[in-house]
């Protein structure tokens, strides 16, 4: 709510007026009144979706100074997002989502010593092939002050099959000013590597793992939005890559991240500032400082959205460059290294009719120079090139 | 009545004009194109619930709730009422605590003696008769419904209901996905959110003596603006002008504002603190608006203009005569 | 089963720093906004503006979180963890 001072000298904004004892005893007797209840109520979708979302990844070819054997083209994925999200009667929803990632090229398979002395990657031999296409379903129960939702998600591939359920549950506070979440999943997956451009050394593996999240959002004003969150996961079984020939890691994994969110809405300038924070640490000993920030700019139907992403975490304890294998854990997996990596994209969507277009590109560069922890560079950090295109269309 | 207009070419307009509660009533709403239809059902849906509640809170109509509620008065029966009326009920048993007894929805009997259709003064003498059956205290209220004491007490929601009228109709317009819209009943306004442009509403407060002339413009934005006072409606007696609000303590009319002006995010809460300004004598009326702490115009009887919404007039009319 | 009790041991001993900053910050900021005026209905136009959800949308936040699990040691932060998968 806004009085705007367009050219208006002393007239107070009733957005910095605060409100008087008078006009608050009067505002209690006013909320209880019908037509101020608040029909932000939870409530399901009042349209049904039907979208399509495509998008190609691209990592940069490794370069030739960290290069020792193999192919030097890394992945390229193609993705591929179809969903139908819909209303059933007046307090459920039911959306089923399909996804298909076709990837191609080659991943690192191991670290040695190039005749320079500097380390450098040998990668897996000629492309590799593989899809995988993940299915899942959604229902989703809506009462007044909240929504609770159960997932079902299969993900399949040539060499790994995962099973993942999902529980979660939102509820408002009476003001409806405070939104409490929880949610709790746990997932089983099963690692089946086949032989293909490198060997590999085992049969068929398990990994479970379950995971809890706890968060609350706040209402600021009626134009700001604060957030905080904690989630906490454990996997046990195979934890290792097999697909790299020095990987030994835990078979147990601990993980928590600590979260939190920004939003404010500028009406003057119609639009928000987006700002995301995570801090995350494992048993591994890695830790991350994870920051997002994004400003949507709306125009009459177009919104325009520019980001920033930092990224920066610790290596693991196990983890060298070239792997130490008289350890009893070692690994080389440039993921598990030193790094800090910054990722520039922008966002923009358009809203015609019933009809809804959006359209995406980001890059993202990591760099072992730009970490805020210290540890040896690995040479295999990935830049990459994302884009996306997508469509959906809502009716009754 | 309903029309389109084109705007700019994404964004048309749907206006509504119609009479409910005694008064004309205008909707605007600014929209897609694709979104005619159902702007027009909305403009319809809000038609439907104004004239909804007129049938249930006019006194002017026999077969309304407030008037079987006064037509059982004296007799100790009581009349069920719903969610929504005790809720107004509520709302007006604060207002008439936070205004020391002004605010009285029992005062409307007093009418009798003055008529302002005529600007006449009526038979004082049954002023003392009529006084004892003006008092919210007797209005009694059970969880079976709600009673009037004494025989010949009357309730009237007219101080209230078009405001309430205004807020409820919003909030309609945005459960119909309408984010953009203007409401106008008689005098009081509620902006729904921005134009489509992101230009706020605006509105202008109509000079009392000369109603087609503005007074003052103000852009408003998701809020309302509700303006109390009747500029046809005073009375002369010994050559000084009284406004049509009536002091349910002494029975007389205020020697008050022409009109009262209040912005707020309620146009119930606007309105309620614009009535209450009105029932009281110029000092009073300050007093009440700065306890209230929301901007604020008052037009005198002589066309003086004070309060922090005069200020934002041009300065040839601040203080015209 | 035996992941769910060792989920319970670990979220014992390693989670408590977390959950105790946490609590913190929760109790912090509830305390904090209970002097919050209230936001009415009415007045939540902006707040359901498309700019100020917790994520663009729903298929990019899974998109975005596949491909940052699959390329950084972090994962968390937005609810609780879906499936893995194969993708390295």
């Amino acid at each position: 709510m806004a009085v705007i001072e367009r050219g208006v000298n002393n007239t107070p904004s009733l957005t910095t007026i605060k409100r008087s004892p008078l006009v608050r005893t009067l505002g209690a007797a006013v909320a209880a009144l019908p037509a101020y209840q608040s029909t932000n109520a939870d409530a399901p979708p009042e349209f049904t979706e039907v979208g399509l979302r495509y998008s190609h990844y691209s990592e940069d070819s490794l370069s030739e100074d960290k290069f020792i054997a193999g192919a030097r083209g890394r992945y390229d994925i193609d993705v591929t997002q179809l969903w139908i999200e819909a209303p059933i009667g007046s307090s459920w929803s039911i959306a089923v989502d399909v996804q298909n990632d076709s990837m191609s090229g080659a991943s690192p398979w191991f670290v040695g010593t190039q005749i320079d002395g500097n380390p450098g990657v040998i990668m897996s031999g000629a492309s590799i092939y593989d899809n995988r296409v993940e299915v899942g379903a959604t229902t989703r129960y809506f009462w007044a002050d909240g929504n609770a939702g159960f997932n079902v998600t299969q993900s399949k591939e040539d060499d790994y099959e995962a099973w993942a359920m999902a529980f979660d549950v939102a509820w408002n506070s009476d003001d409806n000013s405070r939104t409490w979440s929880a949610s709790a999943s746990t997932s089983n997956d099963k690692v089946e590597p086949v032989d293909g451009n490198i060997p590999v050394f085992i049969d068929r593996e398990d990994i479970d793992t379950a995971s809890i999240y706890f968060g609350v959002s706040q209402i600021l004003s009626s134009t700001a939005i604060v957030r905080i969150g904690l989630g906490y996961t454990f996997s046990e079984g195979y934890l290792s890559d097999p697909y790299k020939l020095f990987d030994a890691r835990p078979d147990e994994h601990s993980r928590t991240a600590l979260s939190g969110g920004y939003r404010k809405f500028f009406p003057e300038a119609q639009g928000a500032i987006q700002i995301d924070y995570r801090y995350y640490s494992d048993d591994w000993g890695t830790d991350s400082h994870t920051a997002e920030i994004a400003w949507q700019q709306n125009f009459d139907r177009f919104a325009l959205t520019p980001y920033l992403r930092y990224y920066s975490q610790r290596e693991a304890d196990f983890f060298s460059v070239i792997a130490d294998l008289d350890e009893k854990f070692y690994a080389d997996d440039f993921r598990l290294s030193s790094y800090g990596a910054m990722t520039v994209g922008l966002r923009s969507s358009i809203q015609i009719g019933e009809w809804q277009m959006e359209g995406q590109l980001e890059r993202y560069e990591s760099d072992n120079d730009w970490g805020l922890y210290d540890g040896e560079a690995a040479p295999a950090l990935v830049n990459f090139w994302r884009a996306t295109i997508g469509i959906s269309w809502r009716f009754d | 009545m309903a029309s389109a207009g084109v705007l700019t070419n994404s964004t048309i307009v749907t206006e509504h004009t119609f009479k409910v509660m005694g008064g004309p009533a205008r909707l605007v709403i600014e929209h897609a194109p694709d979104h005619a239809a159902s702007a027009r059902v909305a403009c319809q849906a809000v038609e439907a619930l104004l004239r909804d509640l007129e049938a249930r809170y006019s006194r002017y109509r026999e077969d309304s709730l407030i008037s079987q509620i006064n037509r059982l008065a004296g007799t100790g029966k009581l009349t069920t009422v719903d969610e929504e009326t005790l809720a107004l009920l509520e709302f007006c048993e604060r207002l008439w605590e936070q205004s020391q007894g002004l605010f009285d929805p029992t005062a409307g009997i007093l009418r009798q003696v003055w008529d302002f259709s005529r600007g006449q003064q009526g038979d004082v003498s049954e002023l003392p008769n009529l006084l004892g059956k003006v008092s919210w205290t007797k209005v009694v209220q059970s969880e079976e419904g709600i009673a009037l004491s004494d025989a010949g007490m009357e309730l009237d929601f007219g101080g209230i209901v078009k405001e309430y009228g205004a807020d409820k109709a919003a909030q309609s317009l945005r459960d119909s996905g309408f984010n953009h819209a203007l409401i106008e009943l008689a005098g009081d306004i509620v902006a729904v959110g921005n134009k489509c442009s992101g230009a706020p509403w605006q509105v202008g407060i109509s000079d009392p003596d000369a109603p087609s002339e503005t007074l003052v413009t103000i852009e408003l934005s998701n809020c309302a603006l509700a303006t109390s006072g009747d500029y046809q409606r005073f009375i002369e007696i010994n050559g000084r002008r009284y406004s049509h609000f009536l002091n349910p303590h002494t029975g007389w009319p205020v020697e008050g504002a022409a009109s009262v002006s209040v912005i707020s995010d309620s146009c119930l809460t606007a309105g309620a603190v614009a009535t209450v300004a009105c029932l009281n004598a110029s000092e009073g009326a300050t007093a009440w608006l700065t306890t209230a702490g929301l901007p604020w115009l008052r037009v005198e009887q002589a066309g003086e203009c004070s309060g922090p919404l005069a200020l934002a007039h041009p300065a040839d009319a601040i203080g015209r005569n | 089963m035996h992941c769910a009790l060792k989920f319970c041991s670990y979220w014992k001993n390693k989670i408590w720093q977390h959950c105790r900053l946490f609590c913190l910050l929760v109790f912090i900021g509830i305390t904090g906004c209970s002097s919050l005026e209230p936001v009415a209905a009415w007045e939540r136009g902006y707040l359901a503006e498309d700019a100020m959800q917790w994520q663009s949308s729903t298929r990019e936040a899974k998109f975005k979180g596949h491909v940052y699990t699959s390329k950084e040691a972090s994962s968390g932060g937005n609810g609780a963890a879906g499936g893995g998968c194969g993708c390295n």
